[in-house]
């Protein structure tokens, strides 16, 4: 299309405020206090919510988009981006929160999933998408629907980093999968892997070719200390969201800082030394041997 | 040879290299490239690039480092959206803390053109010598510059507000390019631009 008129919405400018997010931290917030706290640390964007993973861990019950007045509310409250949660394939949350015009929509597995057939179809909105994935399949058919950010699931809510390595190290070995069969021109291969995928061979390619994800990734879930944040940067993410990690732990203005400097400065372990000193208690965490696969988050999603 | 830096603290550094890259290739211009996160690591610097990201979280992680006093030494700086507003003389609606460089005269409001929702990619109008042609260049939660000093040339305007979007600024020895959008997200031509710039500025300087 020829047109000198300014566009909104297409890929570019939805993928677009993903790359200015990165290096940064994206914290969950429930508050307008807690949003500003945020701010204050450093955060390049917050996350909306009802309630953190922990406590949707611990409380039970079916967990949903926030309210809006209290997206409205954290809005109001900062001027870095706000993120906010659609339940996994409830095409109307999501169709509220691009009216309330948030910054970036995550269709989050921390949710309880309206849909087990299908995800939101991202392409219809103008509001940027942010999925979880547990390999490099599931990214691709999140980006194939509209996502324009990926993050790798980890499991929220428990402090702990394992899954989120897990996670990372998946996408990894799908990526070099990939670019090995396009270096050895196996075409058979490259569209093997795009049926296991249930994707289409081109994107495939893209992956091949660029040697990471199409677009931006942040690693999630589990993330409690500055060197879990600077663990999961050295995997080559491209940045962290941080959930119950902050305003669950003792101190969390010093925590959230601590992290912020972890990220920034992820390869001088001099400087994440420093961050990660006297930082009081983190949060509480879990064993994942203890938790039974119906509590598991990360394995909600197609 | 030219040492280039590229502030690596937050944003869409990659992008900045890769434009910076391209453009030293295409106009033949050596240059020594290499990212920065601390105030040591802006020795011998003699151009520095200011990645797009939030405006917030650079300003406290420059404070933090004690960057802001020696990166205003620097000869040649380029910034976009969020590298603008650091290096802007005046920015509306910042926090306290939000400190920046106050090298550019011109003033800034931050993400003054909306949310996400308003983001948008467009051709600009060229008007002074740099030409990014009609490609579109994505300007995200964007700031606007709201006033422009004296000795600031306009080099494009958005094409249907007329408002400034990428603005210079020539001093004895020191040469300034700031743009409200990301050409580097799309093209290596403001780089091109910015690499002969400073050639001619360290000359005079």
């Amino acid at each position: 299309m020829q047109t000198s008129a300014p566009i909104h919405g297409t890929f570019s400018v939805k993928s677009g405020l993903a790359q200015m997010l990165k290096g940064g931290v994206i914290m969950d917030v429930t508050t307008p206090e807690q949003a500003k706290i945020a701010q204050e640390a450093g955060a390049v964007a917050v996350m909306a919510l009802e309630r953190v993973p922990a406590d949707i861990r611990r409380e039970g019950g079916v967990a949903r988009m926030a309210d809006p007045l209290k997206v409205k509310e954290i809005k109001q409250a900062v001027t870095i981006p706000v993120m906010a949660k659609c339940r996994i394939g409830h095409f109307v949350e999501a169709q509220v929160l691009q009216s309330l015009q948030v910054d970036f929509i995550d269709e989050s597995e921390v949710l309880t999933p309206a849909d087990e057939e299908k995800h939101v179809d991202k392409w219809a909105f103008k509001v940027p998408f942010v999925c979880g994935c547990r390999d490099l399949g599931e990214a691709l058919r999140r980006i194939s629907e509209g996502a324009a950010m990926m993050r790798t699931k980890g499991e929220a809510g428990t402090g702990n980093i394992v899954e989120a390595m897990r996670h990372l190290r998946a996408v990894q070995r799908g990526v070099d999968e990939a670019r090995a069969a396009m270096k050895a021109k196996n075409s058979k291969e490259l569209a093997r892997l795009a049926k296991e995928m249930r994707v289409d061979v081109s994107l495939v390619e893209k992956v091949a070719e660029a040697g990471r994800l199409p677009v931006v990734n942040f690693a999630a879930g589990g993330i409690a200390t500055p060197a879990d944040a600077a663990l999961c940067m050295q995997m080559g993410c491209d940045g962290v969201f941080v959930g119950s990690g902050i305003f669950k732990s003792a101190d969390p203005l010093l925590r959230a800082k601590a992290i912020v400097q972890a990220v920034a400065h992820y390869n001088d372990p001099d400087a994440i030394a420093k961050a990660s000193e006297g930082l009081g208690d983190a949060m509480a965490s879990i064993d994942l041997r203890t938790l039974a696969p119906e509590n598991r988050m990360a394995t909600r999603g197609i | 040879m030219l040492e280039v830096g590229v502030l690596a603290l937050q944003g869409d550094v990659a992008e900045h290299i890769e434009a910076a890259r391209r453009a030293a290739e295409k106009k033949k211009i050596q240059i020594r490239l290499r990212t920065v996160r601390t105030a040591a690591e802006l020795q011998g610097l003699q151009a520095i690039l200011l990645p797009g990201g939030e405006s917030t979280t650079l300003s406290l992680l420059l404070q933090k480092e004690g960057m802001l006093e020696p990166m205003k030494e620097i000869p040649a700086l380029l910034g976009t959206c969020a590298g603008l507003i650091l290096m802007a003389k005046h920015v509306e609606g910042k926090g306290p803390d939000q400190e920046g460089l106050e090298l550019m005269d011109v003033q800034v409001d931050r993400n003054a053109y909306g949310s996400q929702v308003d983001s948008f990619e467009s051709p600009l109008e060229m008007t002074g010598q740099m030409d990014l042609g009609k490609t579109r260049i994505p300007f995200i939660r964007a700031p606007k510059i709201t006033r422009v000093g004296e000795g600031v040339a306009v080099l494009a305007k958005h094409p249907t507000t007329g408002e400034p979007v990428v603005v210079e600024q020539k001093l004895p020895g020191k040469y300034y390019l700031g743009a409200a959008c990301h050409p580097e997200m799309v093209s290596s031509k403001m780089h091109e631009y910015f690499l002969e710039q400073m050639q001619a500025a360290l000359k005079s300087g």
